[in-house]
């Protein structure tokens, strides 16, 4: 896999295409994408981590759900992942370990603000290897 | 070559354009647009015809899937797309009462001169800066609890002037008196709450700004109107003015 993801331009929003070799790769990989565009990811150590276990109806609204409750736990608790363990994945439900740290004002520079991840032109191919789509309201 | 979209588009009038029933198996309505022909070719380049289409569907849709002049792409619903569903059959779409539901802009006069303020036009935004907190990651100085926050949502701006944040004045001109009767905090997830605690008091992020002017020139008053109209409209289009130097036109974008 030459990339991880990608990042799509769109009129007012912004969104990504994440890959990976299998689903869970491609969940975890959307998940940094999300945080790419939040701050540098180079700069966010792993000091903490926090689980999350996830059901919805399919695929595409559990990768909506991941996506937003990291986005609650940044909103909500100030915390920047940059590394995601998906230890179960399958069409309704999620199991992972998201790991990272605080934000630090001296350390973190905010880039932008993502309020949600939302269905529009969301896409979830399981094709020659797994991509992802998603475009995020900010 | 003639334009795409006259293929699909009905011509009613030289502002109604109608896209049939028949462009997309499974609308329940014809969608209107209003506009002129020479915007149809912008809005066809957007493809918000699809979005005008896909709302169409809509369980209860009543009469048409409409578009105002405005239109461009949204989530679902174009920006600038209505819809009316009937409360017995209908649904409510999050996507057609907008995802920035009260989103507002608010006009706040000064007595206070263009030759006063712009010796000292530096120190001012640095206080509002200091005061006003903007941008990803800020926290308001309001401290409420989700008990306390409750009450903000059923009191809605009468609670700020209580709290000493705002002036009664303040009250008399805004809409709905600052407040919708009948709000059920309830209602609201608790997340939801937790998310919006921390804004609560900022000016909040994205494409959220402050700006200080100058009124250059008083108007009759139905002009001012129409001006200050304009104004909500550039912001509710997403549009955001470039960064401004300093002078009249002092913007401050997050």
């Amino acid at each position: 896999m030459e990339k991880d993801f990608e990042i799509v331009d769109h009129t007012a929003d912004v969104g990504i295409i994440a890959y990976g070799t299998d689903m869970n790769q491609a969940f975890a990989n959307a998940a940094r994408a999300l945080f790419s565009l939040i701050t540098e990811l180079d700069d966010v150590d792993e000091v903490l981590h926090r689980d999350t276990k996830l059901t919805a109806p399919d695929e595409e609204s559990l990768l909506v759900e991941w996506l937003n409750e990291l986005i609650y736990l940044f909103d909500v608790e100030n915390i920047l992942f940059k590394r995601f363990d998906i230890t179960q994945l399958n069409n309704t439900q999620l199991k992972a370990r998201s790991y990272g740290e605080k934000v630090d004002s001296s350390k973190h520079k905010l880039k932008i603000g993502v309020k949600a991840a939302t269905y529009h032109m969301l896409k979830v191919d399981k094709g020659d290897g797994c991509k992802v789509q998603v475009l995020f309201d900010i | 070559m003639p334009a795409p979209w006259k293929e699909i588009v009905h011509k009613i009038d030289d502002y109604r354009w109608e896209i049939p029933k028949s462009y997309k198996q499974g609308m329940s309505v014809p969608g209107l647009i209003f506009t002129s022909e020479s915007m149809l070719n912008h809005i066809w380049e957007e493809q918000v015809f699809q979005q005008v289409a896909n709302v169409a569907f809509l369980p209860g849709i009543v009469d048409h899937s409409l578009a105002m002049p405005d239109i461009h792409w949204g989530y679902g619903f174009p920006i600038g797309g209505v819809a009316a569903t009937r409360t017995k059959d209908g649904v409510v779409s999050p996507g057609g009462v907008g995802f920035d539901i009260n989103c507002g802009v608010r006009l706040l006069r000064t007595n206070l001169t263009e030759q006063e303020v712009r010796p000292k036009i530096e120190q001012l935004i640095n206080e509002l800066f200091v005061n006003i907190p903007s941008g990803l990651g800020s926290k308001g100085k309001i401290r409420v609890n989700k008990k306390e926050l409750d009450e903000v949502l059923i009191k809605g701006s009468q609670w700020a002037v209580e709290k000493g944040y705002g002036e009664a004045e303040d009250i008399v001109v805004t809409e709905e008196s600052g407040c919708i009767k009948g709000a059920n905090p309830g209602k609201v997830s608790s997340r939801a709450k937790e998310r919006g605690i921390p804004q609560l008091g900022t000016l909040g992020s994205g494409n959220h700004f402050l700006e200080v002017a100058v009124v250059a020139e008083i108007m009759t008053e139905t002009q001012l109107r129409l001006w200050v109209s304009m104004i909500l409209d550039r912001y509710l289009s997403g549009f955001t003015p470039a960064p401004g130097a300093l002078g009249t036109r002092f913007v401050v974008i997050i």
